[in-house]
């Protein structure tokens, strides 16, 4: 593999290309004609041309020299993903005070500058500030902190 | 320093917003939920609304929400969910109780609501350009019967009630398939379509008034038939389709009504029924709607049930006979 | 018609102290939420709309006005300093603005967003109260043909501005387009690609997009390597432009307002087009030193300038032919009616001090918000020096929150985990994402537009050349795609880029 970062890109495009047709002939979306085009045409036409596009991409990258695609941060990448989805998850069940502290302690685990003593006061403090300007400030029609407070 | 800031924005807003407190009903703010985006025809029947029960509610105490989608039926459909203590109410329009319903299903029954009542009407109106040879509706279908399958028009989209009036008025002018003795051109929205017909894109424009009524007053396009029994204040002139002896066109006709989630507290119905019988009689709240382009029409809840119910089934029928479907 | 008179009635109607009072509340109130990720100027304006009712209708557009543009400033601060673009106009700001803020130039870049905006407001008030007939006439010579051709321009000057390679600019358009495609089928009602998930029925919102791809990808992505840094910007270097920062900007916002002050008369998309359009322009015609990308002056200058001139030409169409051209412009339309004014046609002849007013008052706006905010450019750029281990959960809870206000839909912080992840992978595999975007707002209206144009013209694809602007439009993007292929040419933009 001697350029890894468009060979990975072709791949993914041709990924998407080759799903947008999938999903369209499945779902049976009418390709129509050009004067009368049905829900079909342009996704079928985007797929094949994206398919195209990331087939020549990933081609050229085998005969080409690129940099090296470098560490993931899949520690970041799966704390930041997770609080953030469990913040959507929680928000209406348990309110809007809680969601942020499970957001902000999980997301503050993907520093390696992660103190407790920071984190802690910082989740407060931004819920605080959140129901205080969201909430009361903006009217946002969601519970603050049900649980406890009964609101 | 932030926060500082925020917080004095927080502070500026509370002194905005302050409000008096009681004890009954309501005794917090109102959620109003717009099934569409901000700036259409129901946001406006839902602002005006708003604005004329601040001096009742206080202000603020009746807070529009805009929850667009899906035709206007995940803003219903949550409303219809929503806990029934008079503290969610719906915005409901012509497409989230008659047309979006009879053509296929959602996820609620659409007669099953607290009716509060009727609030506005709004006549669809068929319009050409101001260079258009077509000087009356006559001319507009003999312009079709020869030659068929040419003619265009644009709506707000399939399926709305001017998609499917243009459809109504054309198979009453005698077409055996109205879907194709005319060419639809569908639109993003009314402004688009009014706009096509300005433009000289498309040849003639069927719309809710209050949508191209600016053009219509500043001669940009012509009104050449309005669909039901009410005049246009603005321009007695038009010919109704009742005039023009076309019957059975009334339910071709947008409304925007107050419904609120089934079982609704019992004493936040009385509240509303009675309130919007003072906003009735309000001349501040008339003028607006009629500056809006709509009609003025609060009707008492049975009222308004027997209409939607009557509306729904007749649009059914219609949509049945007619082979027209989403 | 007396250009000074009238502009003299409008400064008549709104310099009186109470106004000017209204607009400095409607400025700091509108920066204040604009600063909040994914709270841009339409959700601004509908949440602070029922405060105006209470005033008198001049005072009230006035204060809606200072709302308008305070948090359309309060967007690209946001931008600038934490790379979250809250509206479509920011994504472009972010590509230099970010990056100028990151080498310590934070306050130059938010003071280049406000002299810029300023500049372009003034001079497209003049235009505005000078051609503002003529350019109304160009809006109704757009029909379905010219709108494709002028959107199939954009996405070939977007493939153009990707510094990547241009095949991977192209696949990014491609996919945009088909994110685009999600939710339903304007002609046919048919709903594609939403899994029957019935928040996707209107596709993906442009913010959570944006911000997950922007916002949430940029923030993984900082995380990566946390031996070098623990701050976005160490030191910073000089608040205010200096001599050569004033010369280098100049040009770019004369270009930039010009062809904002265009773009914005067209209802409907051509507005979303202005930064987008001035900004690839300007990476034709300008040779920053350090490249576009890497914190060009000019990259935040023209867009930004552009921005502003469209929101002001896009007051045209409204006054003149009663259509809004874009969310803000209705929420007001809708104001001026609960106040008991007629916008419209008809305003200019009948109620000639309200139309000045407002123009003035848009103009007062500009100032205030000049006014307001050089001096807190400081405290901002300041902002992003705090360890990036207590910012960058600000971040995330702010977005989070920003997403969710949106609609009060859960569904849509999902979709933002989702976009942080992709925008992660195209960070890691270098593919730029302006394009993207730009394809994702342009898509749905490039479809509808050429599908309605074939149906139209009965099926013929020549109808697209031999219609004269839509024609003209194809012509240049089609000599724009060439010169971007010439390899001799490509050689140099890369050379530009790599420097």
């Amino acid at each position: 593999m001697k350029n890894p970062k468009d060979l990975w890109a072709g791949l993914l495009f041709l990924g998407f290309g080759l799903a947008a047709i999938a999903i369209s002939s499945v779902s049976g979306y009418e390709v129509g004609s050009a004067r009368h085009m049905g829900p079909g045409y342009f996704p079928i036409w985007l797929g094949g041309s994206l398919a195209l596009v990331g087939l020549v991409l990933a081609g050229k990258s085998l005969a080409t020299e690129g940099p090296p695609l470098g560490q993931w941060a899949l520690k970041p990448l799966v704390l930041i993903t997770l609080g953030t989805l469990l913040f959507a998850g929680t928000v209406n069940v348990v309110g809007l005070a809680p969601a942020i502290v499970v957001l902000v302690l999980l997301s503050s685990l993907a520093s390696t500058h992660f103190k407790l003593q920071w984190a802690i006061p910082l989740a407060l403090g931004l819920a605080v500030a959140s129901v205080l300007i969201f909430i009361k400030g903006l009217g946002i029609a969601v519970p603050a902190m049900p649980l406890l407070l009964g609101y | 320093m932030l926060r500082t800031c925020v917080l004095a924005a927080t502070a500026a807003l509370a002194l905005l917003g302050a409000t008096p407190a009681s004890a009954v009903y309501p005794e917090k703010p109102i959620t109003l939920i717009v099934p569409y985006s901000p700036g259409g025809a129901s946001d406006q029947a839902a602002r005006s609304l708003a604005a004329a029960t601040a001096a009742k509610l206080g202000p603020n105490q009746l807070v529009v929400v805009n929850k667009d989608g899906a035709g206007g039926i995940i803003g219903a459909t949550e409303v219809y969910k929503a806990k029934p203590d008079g503290y969610t109410l719906l915005l409901a329009r012509v497409g989230t109780h008659t047309t979006v319903p009879a053509l296929r299903s959602v996820p609620y029954d659409p007669l099953n609501w607290a009716i509060l009542g009727m609030l506005e009407t709004n006549p669809v109106t068929c319009a050409v350009g101001k260079d258009s040879a077509y000087k009356t509706y006559q001319d507009l279908i003999n312009a079709i019967k020869a030659t068929p399958e040419k003619i265009t028009y644009s709506s707000a989209g399939p399926g709305t009630i001017l998609h499917l009036g243009a459809i109504i008025l054309l198979e009453k002018a005698g077409f055996t398939d109205p879907q194709k003795a005319a060419i639809h051109i569908p639109y993003k929205g009314g402004g688009p379509a009014a706009l096509a017909a300005v433009k000289g894109e498309v040849d003639f424009v069927c719309q809710s008034y209050n949508e191209m009524s600016a053009h219509v007053k500043s001669g940009a396009l012509r009104a050449l038939i309005v669909l039901g029994d009410d005049k246009l204040t603005d321009f007695p002139d038009v010919p109704t389709s009742k005039e023009l002896g076309i019957p059975g066109m009334e339910i071709a006709i947008g409304w925007s009504g107050l419904l609120g989630p089934p079982k609704m507290d019992p004493e936040a119905v009385k509240f509303w029924v009675n309130l919007l019988s003072e906003v009735k009689e309000d001349k501040a709240w008339q003028d607006t709607v009629r500056r809006l382009g709509s009609v003025p029409a609060i009707w008492p809840p049975e009222q308004t049930k027997t209409f939607m119910q009557t509306a729904l089934d007749k649009m059914k029928k219609i949509a049945t006979d007619l082979g027209i479907k989403l | 018609m007396d250009i000074v008179a009238n502009l003299l009635i409008g400064f008549g109607t709104a310099l009186s102290p109470a106004n000017l009072l209204y607009c400095f509340v409607g400025v700091v109130l509108g920066t204040l939420i604009g600063v909040l990720p994914g709270i841009g100027p339409v959700s601004a304006i509908a949440m602070l709309l029922p405060a105006t009712y209470a005033l008198p209708p001049v005072a009230s557009l006035i204060m809606l006005a200072g709302i308008y543009y305070g948090a359309q400033y309060g967007g690209s601060t946001t931008a600038i300093l934490i790379n979250l673009p809250g509206e479509s106009a920011s994504v472009v700001t972010t590509l230099d603005g970010h990056q100028m803020a990151r080498k310590g130039r934070a306050g130059v870049a938010l003071a280049t967003a406000a002299l810029a905006s300023f500049f372009a407001g003034t001079i497209s008030t003049l235009i505005l109260a000078l051609f503002a007939p003529p350019l109304a006439l160009l809006a109704l010579k757009f029909n379905s043909h010219e709108y494709f051709a002028l959107m199939v321009l954009g996405l070939v000057g977007s493939i153009v501005l990707a510094s990547g390679s241009l095949l991977k600019g192209l696949g990014m358009v491609l996919l945009g387009l088909l994110l685009g495609c999600v939710g339903t089928d304007v002609e046919t009602a048919r709903e594609r690609f939403t899994f029957g998930i019935p928040e996707l029925s209107d596709g993906f919102g442009f913010v959570i997009l944006a911000m997950g791809i922007f916002g949430l990808g940029e923030v993984i992505k900082n995380l990566e390597d946390q031996t070098s840094k623990d701050v976005v910007a160490k030191k910073i270097s000089g608040l205010m432009p200096t001599r050569e920062d004033f010369r280098r900007m100049l040009g770019p916002s004369l270009r930039g307002t010009a062809l904002g002050s265009v773009l914005g008369v067209l209802p409907g998309g051509g507005a979303v087009l202005a930064s987008f359009a001035a900004y690839s322009l300007e990476s034709r015609i300008s040779r920053p030193p350090e490249g576009f990308g890497n914190g060009a002056i000019e990259g935040v200058a023209a867009p930004e300038a552009a921005n502003n001139a469209g929101a002001q030409t896009s007051f045209i169409p409204m006054l003149t032919l009663g259509i809004p051209s874009n969310p803000v412009m209705a929420l007001m339309i809708g104001a001026m009616l609960i106040q008991g004014m007629q916008p419209g046609p008809l305003i200019l002849q009948q109620q000639p001090g309200l139309f000045w007013g407002i123009v003035a008052s848009m103009w007062i706006g500009n100032v205030m918000l000049l006014v307001l905010n050089l001096p807190l450019v400081g405290m901002w750029a300041r902002m992003i020096t705090a360890p990036y281990h207590l910012l960058y959960p600000a971040i995330l809870v702010f977005s989070a929150i920003g997403v969710f206000t949106i609609a009060g839909k859960e569904v849509d912080v999902y979709f933002l985990a989702l976009f942080g992840v992709l925008g992660y992978v195209f960070a890691k595999l270098e593919c730029e994402p302006a394009p993207l975007l730009l394809a994702f707002i342009l898509g749905p209206m490039m479809e509808e537009n050429f599908r309605r144009a074939m149906q139209l013209s009965q099926g013929d694809p020549t109808s697209f050349l031999t219609r004269p602007i839509s024609g003209a439009l194809l012509a240049i993007a089609a000599v724009g795609l060439l010169v971007a292929l010439a390899p001799s040419i490509r050689a140099k933009r890369e050379e530009a880029f790599d420097e």
